[in-house]
């Protein structure tokens, strides 16, 4: 866990929105957890409250600004990431969020988590799928840390991490 | 007797005949994670063969019965030839490609060079390079306006459309934040602007402009005679555009992160590649109603025009 944090966090690259390589990275992944998908999606879809099972956050702070609400993350070993809810959809079991800044190698981060029946009654699927860019968007050679493998390494610890602690939280309780 | 026999055998070469005359179309799906091309026959709805390509297989275009794709992170082309389904030529670039267009009377194909700024063009009975034409920042569409026998190319880092004539650029145009995919339709030039969550529509004779909103990060555009069709890659959804207009007149539901589209008018469909769920989403193009989705490969793109008839 310390390394998943610290190979986010020591990167600390400056992220901006408007600059991307040409080839959207993709991670999707997902877990099977025992309990009902209306009790997997009730933690899911609270944003708010995220830091209840995310495993490298050490404080959310959530901010409405207008019609957007904001959380910020403050992450373990240092750092913040701040990101935007774009939609829940209770229907769907579905939740929409996006970087806006923080310490991550990464540059217009999409993702979504959807929780799905899993193979009877009492077991559920959540899937969460990242759709991002590298940060460096000009010819090589591409800064260390700038380029697609930093950018997936760092989605993928991250999706790693928390997947099985959501499984944890929610079969614990 | 004879004459059951006569009869038979008309409807036999009558059959036969048809067959023959039996138009087919095909959807050609670049799967970027997995650098596979699939390709899907678009009236049995079901995936046909898959080809291994170079890595990052994005753009396709049609060459009469040859379809190109560019290989982003390979600096490569490949060639299928679309009746035996096999790559049959594989031409080393030299540079990152992403758009594609080719221009049947001069018989050229241009290719824009995502990271030099670039326009490089190829004779397509040699492949050999014909000539280089520098445009504005990150080149991502390209689409050939043969009315007024110019090519315009999306800059998508830049909010600007480049016009070129005679292989030198003649005219910018802004156009929102991020402009991705553009599309030529009675003769106006559509740009998807993927920031903005909007596209720009210019009159290519006034180059007076207006737009209109759409759903969030847009991505492509095409149109059928009565509508304009947008991919919003965050909505997972097509807004369907009324050409009269611009009102959203229906949103379709895609698969996930819906990026490109084509127009299967053989079979009346509209395709849509899903990035996010790895597969193409079927709609028909009367009822507007999805008909099939259908997996393809990881990260399914097609940026260009895609769909083959013969």
């Amino acid at each position: 866990m310390k390394k998943i944090v610290l190979l986010i966090t020591s990167l600390l690259f400056a992220f901006t929105i408007f600059a991307h390589g040409p080839t959207p990275q993709k991670v999707q992944k997902s877990v099977k957890i025992a309990a009902s998908p209306d009790k997997v999606w009730e933690v899911v879809k609270d944003f708010d409250n995220a830091n209840k099972w995310l495993p490298f956050v050490s404080d959310i702070k959530v901010e409405v600004k207008g019609e957007d609400k904001f959380r910020t993350l403050t992450l373990k070993e240092g750092g913040k990431v701040l990101e935007r809810l774009k939609g829940i959809d209770d229907d769907l079991m579905k939740i929409k969020f996006e970087i806006v800044e923080g310490d991550v190698p990464v540059a217009d981060c999409n993702m979504y988590i959807t929780v799905a029946k899993g193979g009877n009654d009492n077991e559920s699927e959540v899937q969460w799928t990242a759709r991002f860019y590298r940060v460096y968007k000009l010819n090589p050679p591409i800064p260390e840390g700038q380029d697609d493998e930093s950018a997936l390494n760092a989605m993928n610890s991250v999706v790693d991490a928390a997947l099985p602690e959501l499984k944890k939280f929610i079969e614990s309780k | 007797m004879i004459n059951n026999f006569l009869k038979l055998f008309i409807l036999f070469l009558s059959f036969v005949i048809f067959q023959g005359c039996q138009k087919q179309s095909f959807a050609i799906i670049t799967n970027q994670g997995e650098d596979t091309v699939s390709i899907v026959d678009l009236q049995k709805l079901n995936v046909i063969k898959t080809l291994q390509t170079n890595p990052g297989p994005l753009a396709v275009e049609i060459l009469n019965n040859l379809a190109i794709i560019s290989n982003t992170k390979n600096e490569s082309m490949q060639l299928i030839n679309l009746d035996s389904l096999e790559i049959t030529e594989t031409i080393n670039l030299g540079f990152t490609p992403l758009g594609i267009v080719f221009i049947e009377d001069k018989e050229l194909l241009y290719i824009s060079s995502w990271y030099e700024n670039k326009l490089y063009y190829y004779y397509t009975n040699t492949w050999k390079q014909a000539g280089v034409i520098p445009v504005g920042l990150t080149p991502s569409g390209i689409i050939y306006d043969k009315k007024r026998d110019q090519i315009i190319v999306s800059n998508r880092d830049e909010n600007l459309l480049t016009i070129i004539q005679d292989n030198k650029v003649v005219k910018t145009i802004e156009v929102g934040d991020h402009p991705f995919g553009i599309f030529l339709s009675d003769d106006s030039v559509f740009s998807v602007n993927v920031y903005s969550n909007d596209v720009s529509k210019i009159d290519l004779n006034t180059f007076d402009s207006f737009k209109f909103n759409v759903g969030d990060h847009p991505y492509n555009i095409i149109s059928s005679d009565q509508y304009l069709f947008v991919t919003n890659t965050q909505d997972d959804s097509v807004s369907v555009i009324n050409k009269a207009d611009f009102s959203i007149q229906k949103t379709l539901k895609t698969g996930e992160v819906p990026e490109n589209l084509g127009i299967d008018l053989l079979n009346n469909q509209l395709i849509v590649t899903n990035w996010g769920s790895n597969s193409i989403s079927v709609f028909d193009l009367d009822s507007l109603e999805n008909i099939k989705n259908i997996p393809t490969g990881r990260e399914s793109r097609s940026f260009g025009n895609f769909i083959w008839t013969k």
